[in-house]
């Protein structure tokens, strides 16, 4: 099973996106979502759709709005005139990728339908319960704060997301780039053909269970989550889940760099994906510029790395 | 007490614990790498090394090892063997193992059965041995003299398993010529043997689920299977295998061994990927770690000195490197790499090895290669608990040449 071969041919697709690429798909080989955050048109809908061709995964979006409702996402009964009575339609959550654009677009009851879904993988529809999709991963999109008319995800929700992606615009020679080769980027992803499938996915993420962690990998996780804590600019530190996802999502990422040993670089590799929205900083700070990101480099900058 | 088996008996058990106490001693003592010479497996330890229970199916796993091994030693032809389903179900029971380094290889060496010459060419990462195998595309000729070259790089760990597995698959597919066809076949047969084998010791060792086992006549068939494939080596020392089989027998008949335990060890059989393998040198160990584990059993089964074993055997609490109890040579090494360096790139508490790496080649280019390769042999004992025989002179000698650069510069 070649992650590295994922990796490159959708590197040919999308220009200078292959950190967002690493990040997704090693949440879904550590069975976690994701929260992607960043400015319309840098491609985070062909990014989500090239993961899932490649893998060759059924792939659904939703664009939240406000009026969009809970069943619209799970699905329902629906009526079926012909046949006189109520037929279950399943919603667009039953899917292996499922991107949602703009959840902060969501009306809070929407968006708490799909968050427990999320952290269930099985929805009830009329008291019944349904499995969902194995792999299931939810990309959710969501644009900076500053923008109008947006329901936050409360705090508390966002640690259903494994890890945020702060998704950037591309330098000055990728965006020509962009412009220049727009046709072949597009007929790139049109042509483009599965290199692996669900099966070779779902052995993977067992695989992934098995990477070896050493014990004074857990040592320095918890010295990261418990130094966060002390940190004078930061509200409400890394909980313990923070500290299990830094460790799940290193094993992935180890994983994928074709080890099945974790090094030390792979929770430095995670922390800033899996902590920068676990972590409150303190108003008076957060005014003044600091932003968790940049905790979470003192951190990894204080913090020793395990000896010998 | 004339009984003389009873007095040999009587003798081993005499001695047993002084050996064992001995053992134990060498084994945890921090400069027990040391002591050893290069090379020389320190798999004492790994008896204690038990792995936690895993759900595999080991009557499953060793029907399906001595069926296949049987199968190749009555001479099948290649494709045969690479499509047999059995062998997708050993890699499958290989991956529950948790062999997924062995298990990957038999990926590839299925896998590429099935590609183009061309498509095998384009894939093969080393730019040497890719020119040379389209060299020999363009004449449609496979030399004998190609073929140990290719062994060589492979054995020297010059060229990746991948590699070497495309290489010999592409000239499979070049070669006109019967005989180095079926040369090819043999050393690609070899090689699929040897993952196997490995991982069969990987898998069943340390593991108490094999003294579980009733079926002790499966044990002992499957391991034949595999010993029978060994000795179909040409290179392969008969005396030893004849050693080993008559220790196989005398196991057999002695009714107080329970069964046939294996001990872990990938490097009870040194690393396979060097072809240019002498099985004499490492049948030695194989013989010796058996015997020395039978008696281990032979002498656990004696309950009052068992417990008093108990107290001078850390079982189950294996010192870790991060204790500092037991330091490996490459783990020293490494740091004291760090220590000679470090007058010359300084190294943040925080940096990991692979960052300090990094800082070390942009500012001190020509230590670049030889520091890599130290700091990649630590990476892959310190965090992959690899065994570091393999790996160790090398590192010795950049460690040398370390030393040289840094007094210069
Ligand atoms: N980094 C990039 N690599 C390749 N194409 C890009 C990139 N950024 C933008 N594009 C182009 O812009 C289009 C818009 O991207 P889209 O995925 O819809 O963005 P978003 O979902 O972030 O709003 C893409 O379909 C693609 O043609
Ligand atoms: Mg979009």
């Amino acid at each position: 099973m070649s992650w590295a071969l994922v990796l490159k041919k959708a590197s040919e697709i999308l220009v200078e996106k292959d950190y967002e690429v690493r990040l997704i798909i090693a949440s879904l080989l550590a069975e976690g979502h994701v929260l992607i955050e960043g400015v319309p048109g840098i491609a985070k809908t062909l990014t989500a759709k090239t993961v899932a061709k490649l893998l060759n995964l059924d792939f659904k979006r939703v664009q939240m709005t406000p009026d969009l409702l809970p069943t619209d996402i799970v699905g329902g009964y629906v009526y079926d005139a012909r046949q006189g009575s109520f037929t279950l339609k399943k919603g667009p959550v039953f899917t292996n990728v499922l991107l949602i654009d703009e959840i902060n677009r969501g009306s809070p009851r929407t968006q708490s339908a799909l968050l427990e879904a999320m952290q269930e993988r099985q929805v009830s529809i009329e008291g019944q319960t349904f499995p969902l999709e194995k792999p299931f991963i939810v990309l959710a999109t969501q644009n900076p704060i500053e923008f109008e008319g947006v329901f936050p995800l409360p705090e508390a929700q966002l640690d259903r997301f494994l890890a945020r992606i702060e998704s950037t615009y591309t330098s000055t020679e990728g965006l020509k780039r962009i412009i220049k080769e727009i046709d072949q980027i597009e007929e790139g992803f049109n042509a483009l053909s599965p290199v692996m499938g669900r099966e070779e996915v779902l052995e993977s993420i067992k695989e992934v269970r098995k990477v070896r962690v050493d014990d004074s990998i857990y040592d320095y996780t918890v010295r990261l989550v418990e130094e966060s804590r002390k940190h004078p600019a930061v509200k409400l530190g890394a909980s313990p889940r923070a500290g299990i996802a830094l460790v799940r999502l290193a094993k992935a990422l180890a994983y994928i760099d074709s080890r099945n040993y974790v090094i030390p670089d792979d929770i430095k590799s995670a922390a800033k994906p899996v902590l920068s929205h676990r972590i409150i900083l303190k108003p008076e700070y957060e005014i003044s510029g600091v932003n968790s990101g940049k905790v979470i480099e003192d951190l990894l900058a204080s913090v020793e790395v395990p000896k010998p | 007490m004339s009984n003389p088996i009873e007095k040999v008996k009587k003798a081993l058990l005499l001695t047993l614990p002084l050996i064992i106490f001995l053992t134990q001693t060498v084994a945890i003592a921090t400069e027990a790498t040391e002591i050893h010479t290069p090379d020389f497996p320190n798999y004492l330890d790994m008896l204690y090394d038990y792995k936690p229970g895993t759900q595999l199916n080991y009557t499953e796993y060793l029907q399906l090892l001595k069926e296949f091994f049987n199968s190749i030693n009555k001479g099948r032809d290649l494709e045969d063997v690479m499509s047999d389903p059995n062998l997708s179900k050993l890699q499958s029971l290989m991956r529950e193992g948790g062999d997924l380094d062995n298990a990957r290889k038999l990926d590839a060496l299925m896998s590429y059965s099935t590609l183009s010459s061309d498509e095998l060419i384009q894939g093969i990462r080393d730019d040497e041995l890719r020119s040379l195998i389209q060299e020999a595309a363009l004449t449609g000729n496979v030399s004998n003299s190609l073929l140990n070259l290719i062994n060589e790089m492979y054995s020297s760990g010059k060229i990746s398993f991948d590699d070497y597995v495309r290489a010999l698959y592409a000239l499979r597919n070049i070669s006109s010529d019967a005989e180095s066809r079926k040369q090819i076949d043999s050393l690609l047969l070899r090689v699929l043997g040897n993952s196997l084998i490995n991982s069969s010791l990987n898998v069943l060792g340390g593991s108490e689920s094999l003294t579980q086992l009733t079926d002790q006549e499966l044990v002992r068939d499957a391991v034949n299977s595999m010993l029978q494939f060994l000795n179909r080596e040409p290179e392969a020392n008969a005396d030893f295998i004849k050693g080993l089989e008559d220790l196989l027998k005398s196991s057999q008949t002695s009714p107080s061994i329970p069964s046939l335990k294996i001990p872990s060890a990938g490097l009870a059989l040194p690393p396979l990927t060097s072809l240019s393998i002498d099985l004499g040198t490492a049948l030695p160990f194989i013989v010796l770690t058996l015997a020395l584990t039978i008696s281990l059993v032979i002498f656990l089964k004696q309950d009052k000195i068992s417990s008093a074993l108990a107290r001078i055997t850390p079982r189950g609490s294996r010192p870790s490197y991060g204790l500092g109890n037991i330091e490996s040579r490459i783990i020293r090494t490494y740091w004291n790499s760090v220590e000679l360096l470090r007058k010359k790139v300084q190294r943040s508490p925080s940096d990991t090895h692979r960052e300090y790496y990094e800082r070390v080649s942009r500012t001190l280019p020509e230590a670049d290669s030889v520091f890599r390769n130290i700091t990649f042999a630590y990476e892959k004992v310190r965090w992959g608990a690899l065994d570091e025989s393999a790996l160790a002179d090398e590192v010795d000698s950049n460690y040398v040449r370390l030393k040289d650069l840094v007094g210069k510069s």
